[in-house]
């Protein structure tokens, strides 16, 4: 019979010469997919297992190892993100230049490009590697700030007041750059991926 | 006072994109609405813009189990670079 209140299982953990073997692709693809860029997402990395290995007495099983490394990376991601945007005035951050989204409207505010229907599975698409080869194009088309506050928004669901301590920037620029990310995005995937994908 | 609570797509698209981070005011949540119901445009766009979040957001659960491109994955040179800083700190 099954006591009520057995202890609950804990996750064995590995030898850390075996993290690179067992994690490292894992964490560099969840490190790559915020950041860009492939130095900047090993060093992360890099960095993540040697704090894994300082703090790794505190791992109690209670998560897989997996997820306990996944949380040290979030936060050397962040990091990154403040150390970056720390010397960076808000007029950079959020730049005055509107034409990408301008260039949507007429004068009047009409779109000059109607909007087709999409018929995608979103499941699908996230798990086609061609599609996000174009949505990543797609992103670095956007300024780089922008981009982070849009992966950190979308991808990692962190709350608006966080990523404006993050960014140094009030509610009001983050709102702004979120909905040009969001406009610039739907415009350049119409362009790129659905209307190619129709003809 | 009802010219006031015409809005364009331009500002519809504005709205829409803002009610994914903050709450709109109720006179913007009006204008919204109305212009919904009357523009399908804005309705495709904002279909659009939900795919969008949604197929985001799967990609961050889906992403470590996808079949990686080469270039999605670490280097032998840099697996052995982290691997000697390891065992120098271990």
């Amino acid at each position: 019979m099954k006591s009520p209140k057995s202890p609950q299982k804990k996750n064995a953990a590995s030898s850390p010469d075996q993290w690179v073997d067992l994690h490292g692709n894992y964490l560099y693809r969840f490190a790559l997919s915020r950041l860009r860029n492939r130095e900047l997402a090993e060093n992360a990395v890099q960095e993540t297992l040697l704090s894994a290995l300082t703090a790794r007495k505190k791992f109690c099983g209670r998560s897989s190892e997996r997820t306990w490394l996944i949380g040290i990376l979030k936060h050397k991601i962040i990091d990154h993100y403040r150390k970056k945007y720390r010397e960076i005035s808000v007029t950079d951050l959020v730049p005055e230049d509107q034409d990408a989204v301008e260039s949507f409207y007429d004068v009047a505010g009409k779109p000059n490009k109607y909007p087709s229907e999409w018929e995608a599975d979103p499941r699908q698409l996230s798990s086609n590697n061609e599609f996000w080869r174009i949505l990543e194009d797609c992103l670095k088309k956007l300024p780089k700030a922008t981009a982070d506050a849009f992966s950190m928004r979308e991808m990692d669901k962190i709350d608006t007041k966080e990523i404006c301590k993050i960014l140094g920037i009030s509610a009001t620029n983050l709102w702004v750059m979120l909905h040009r990310a969001r406009l610039q995005l739907r415009g350049c995937l119409e362009n790129n991926w659905f209307e190619k994908k129709a003809a | 006072m009802k010219q006031k609570n015409i809005i364009s797509c331009k500002v519809a698209a504005k709205l829409m994109c803002q009610s994914f981070d903050r709450k709109l005011t109720a006179r913007e949540q009006m204008q919204l609405k109305a212009h919904l119901a009357i523009c399908k445009t804005c309705v495709y766009c904002y279909k659009q813009v939900r795919t969008l979040r949604k197929v985001y957001s799967q990609y961050a659960q889906i992403i470590t189990q996808l079949t990686p491109p080469a270039e999605c994955c670490l280097s032998q040179p840099s697996k052995q670079k982290m691997k000697a800083l390891l065992l120098e700190a271990i």
